[in-house]
């Protein structure tokens, strides 16, 4: 038995938001992903099965909607708006991203479904929010990524901002989603009451870099991009270094956080016969942030570019496996930048059994996908199956759960409702 | 009429430090729960030594970052390091029955103590135990401890941050840390719902490496199905264009602009004043566009120069285009909508002065959650914990503070 078997979501969200409902479908959850008749637009999202652009074989569709199934409802028609009634009045859950208002122009938004359904939770997740001046205005990726403040932040100081080559914001925002809908979930679950639950895209975001905004106001000033550099106040450190065939990240910090690291560090570098005598002496349980932003801005910032030199000319030396090989087995701060390939070899995904095969007969084969988001001993989530094609669920759902005749869906169908 | 919060009885015993665990719990603290985080000063959480600190000043209870991660808790200063401090959180766990523990360290913490789930199992049968560490529970590389730009790193995201004909860059903070709480709580929550139904508990087991994979799932599949390593591509998007950071008026100012499809670039032409440079046919269509990015690039960087980006924002989105400047932290306390929605708090500390806070991650209709005190002095709550929730006597906890089992900061 899977933790949210008991309940059913209604999914109308669209592209990256999809990753809500997929965690809450991992979660046990009947999440039925709801499409115009025409199919959804997130199906046109890249990358392809084979490269091949085609609605029933975009990966991104695959990946934020395995678990769920899928059936097609034409909202723009009162017999689909209808049917939508019916469905979201034994429903526990709506997740939707329409802009706001639009489905309560409808006739279906909040304050009419939940008339239907007091105990319906109804999360709203879009670009900026329910409310506001800017919440009726759009984004896409690169634009929550600006207006959260992650893009600003991002980047060499020679270029502009820069964000993160696969785009993520919706899907941060869509987890955000998922916690949201747990909490109201939870609300109902004691009290029977439902609520809305509003997300908003720029606000997820800007919940990734929440270190920075209370500079201005504390320190007086606010924090730019500096590329492979990143700190705290002026305690700054180079956090990117080339190792042979690629590239690492460290923290270089002593302190409880990070003088075994330290220590083991120059342990490698003096075996390499590069540690200075400097570095082999240093006290590094005096070295944690604090301390470095007590020696003032000059000082500190000498004290670490000294070390950084080093650190340069030992990873210089090594390839990302030896250096996080040793980094597990001598406790040193240090990780690589792994790309896509990287992943697939990685032991310790393997050894967790990360990767799940996932039947996909339409294309005769089986794919491999990301598997549990987190390992729960009594419950354990599985992929149980592939995302929907088109309209896949809809004689199921709407004729054996919803008790449609078969005349009745027939002609539904014929009338571009279905 | 307030309505009551959605965990209000809910105990949480709450061992999690650094970042990454205390903005897990912090959800149900800003819900109502009674979250009772356990700190030492001996070996103490080390973001208390993490800048910036209220009023610029050092010190172990001024961190923002401290208070910003553990707002609403309780704090209960225990040295762990002590065999006595260990019996007093068994004597918590059987006397207080808390719903939810929770802990962040690597493995071999929690085992070191007897703390671990079969241990605290056998003392709270139906105890929802949830760890969260770098590379999970289990397999060859379970011990190596990280913070949350090392997770990051090996999830890939700093791979896919730069430029195609330059070095990865970061991907600003430790992204990693931001992008495990909201698939924990998650979690979390579910397995407090299958426990109300069927009284069972259990261990959740979090690998920061792995939740931020969750993220890319559809770039993963690109590499098993197709064996494409997605690499960088600065600002530009596989199918939008023109997209990017765009040059405003001003010191480091930029806009990001990002055309999804025709109609919106015959809007973008409108609002540039539809200049002869624009109406090339090359650029009516999608592919056109595509193949001539740089140009279009370029003549769009000459025009936006000499806009202001604030302005230039709130006109495109009114043509219907997505737009959006890159804010800097002083831009969002100035920013209307931000302001409209009360997302920055700001709350008393103990130690003099108002510390800034970041707002709610989603808000709840009905039972919305709230910041309503500051965190910061280790043991702030220790006589109340134990005397109100634990049930100890006024000697009891004066023997464990003379034999320094208690701390205070």
């Amino acid at each position: 038995m899977l933790p949210l078997e008991r309940f059913r979501i209604l999914d109308l969200t669209e592209g990256g938001y999809n990753l809500g409902a997929k965690v809450l479908a991992d979660l046990g959850a009947d999440v039925i992903r709801i499409e115009p008749p025409s199919g959804s637009p997130t199906r046109l999202n890249p990358p392809f099965y084979h490269d091949e652009p085609d609605p029933e074989k975009s990966l991104f569709w695959f990946a934020f909607n395995i678990n769920k199934r899928g059936i097609t409802l034409n909202l723009e028609n009162a017999d689909g708006r209808e049917l939508f009634r019916r469905l979201a009045g034994k429903a526990h859950v709506v997740m939707e991203s329409f802009a706001p208002g639009h489905l309560e122009g409808l006739g279906v938004g909040y304050p009419q479904l939940s008339q239907l359904n007091p105990g319906l939770v109804f999360t709203s997740v879009t670009p900026f929010g329910q409310t506001g001046p800017f919440s009726q205005f759009k984004a896409t990726d690169i634009v929550s990524w600006a207006q959260g403040g992650m893009l600003y932040l991002s980047g060499d100081k020679d270029r502009p901002p820069v964000r993160i080559s696969f785009p993520v914001s919706e899907a941060v925002a869509g987890a955000q989603a998922a916690a949201g809908t747990m909490h109201a979930l939870w609300h109902t679950v004691n009290t029977g009451e439902g609520q809305q639950v509003d997300v908003s895209a720029q606000e997820a975001v800007l919940w990734l870099s929440i270190l920075e905004p209370p500079y201005p106001i504390l320190s007086g000033y606010h924090l730019r991009r500096e590329g492979i550099h990143r700190g705290f106040e002026f305690v700054n450190w180079r956090q990117l270094y080339p190792c042979k065939d690629g590239h690492v990240s460290i923290y270089l910090i002593g302190g409880p956080g990070g003088a075994f690291s330290m220590r083991a560090l120059v342990k490698w570098m003096d075996e390499e016969g590069i540690a200075t005598q400097e570095l082999k002496e240093k006290k590094w349980e005096e070295w944690s942030p604090g301390d470095l932003f007590r020696l003032g801005e000059a000082k500190a910032l000498e004290e670490i570019r000294k070390v950084e030199e080093v650190t340069e000319k030992l990873f210089a030396r090594f390839t990302k496996e030896e250096i996080f090989a040793r980094a597990v087995r001598e406790r040193i701060l240090v990780a690589p930048c792994y790309d896509a390939a990287d992943l697939a070899g990685e032991v310790q995904l393997q050894a967790r059994d990360f990767w799940q095969e996932v039947e996909h007969p339409e294309l005769g084969g089986k794919i491999l996908y990301p598997g549990a988001l987190v390992k729960l001993s009594g419950t354990p989530i599985v992929l149980r199956h592939r995302a929907p094609l088109i309209g896949e669920h809809n004689q199921e759902v709407y004729c054996n759960e919803l008790g449609l005749s078969a005349q009745e869906y027939a002609y539904l169908r014929s009338m571009g409702a279905i | 009429m307030a309505t009551a919060k959605p965990f209000e009885g809910l105990k949480v015993l709450d061992f999690m430090w650094a970042a990454v665990g205390p903005l897990t719990s912090r959800y149900l603290a800003e819900h109502g729960a009674t979250v009772v985080k356990i700190e030492s000063v001996y070996h103490s959480d080390i973001v208390r030594t993490t800048p910036p600190y209220l009023g610029r000043q050092p010190g172990m209870n001024r961190s923002h970052l401290l208070a910003e991660v553990n707002v609403n808790k309780l704090s209960l200063g225990i040295n762990m390091a002590r065999p006595q401090g260990v019996e007093l959180v068994k004597r918590i766990l059987v006397t207080w029955q808390p719903d939810l523990l929770c802990e962040n360290f690597t493995p071999r913490a929690m085992k070191k103590w007897g703390l671990d789930y079969p241990s605290v199992r056998q003392l709270k049968p139906d105890i929802i135990y949830y760890s969260s560490c770098q590379m999970g529970h289990g397999g060859p590389r379970s011990a190596f401890a990280g913070y949350g730009h090392l997770a990051s790193a090996i999830a890939g995201y700093f791979h896919l941050t730069g430029w195609p004909d330059r070095a990865p860059v970061l991907a600003y903070g430790a992204l990693s840390d931001f992008l495990s709480p909201a698939i924990g709580v998650s979690a979390i929550l579910a397995a407090l719902i299958h426990r109300k139904y069927t009284g069972e508990g259990q261990h959740i087991d979090q690998s920061q490496m792995e939740v931020p994979l969750h993220y890319l799932a559809p770039m993963l599949l690109d590499y098993h199905v197709n064996g494409r390593v997605l690499g960088r591509m600065g600002n530009r998007d596989q199918r939008y264009c023109p997209h990017g950071a765009f040059p405003c008026q001003g010191d480091d100012r930029w806009l990001a602009i990002s055309v999804t499809c025709d109609e919106e670039w015959q809007a973008l032409r409108q609002a540039m004043g539809d200049p002869a440079w624009a109406r090339d046919p090359r650029f009516d269509t999608a592919l056109g566009r595509k193949q001539h990015e740089e140009e279009l690039e370029d003549r769009i960087a000459q025009w936006t120069q000499t806009q202001v980006a604030e302005d230039l924002m709130v006109k495109l989105q009114e043509a219907g285009i997505p737009a959006g400047v890159a804010n800097s932290c002083s831009d969002m306390h100035h920013n209307p909508h931000l302001q409209q929605r009360h997302f920055f708090r700001h709350l008393e500390h103990p130690e003099g002065g108002t510390m800034p806070h970041s707002g709610l991650r989603f808000i709840l209709s009905k039972t919305p959650g709230s910041l309503d005190r500051c965190y910061a002095r280790v043991g702030a709550d220790t006589e109340h914990v134990l005397k109100d929730l634990v049930g100890l006597n006024d000697d009891e906890i004066g023997e464990l503070a003379a034999e320094g089992v208690l701390e205070w900061s």
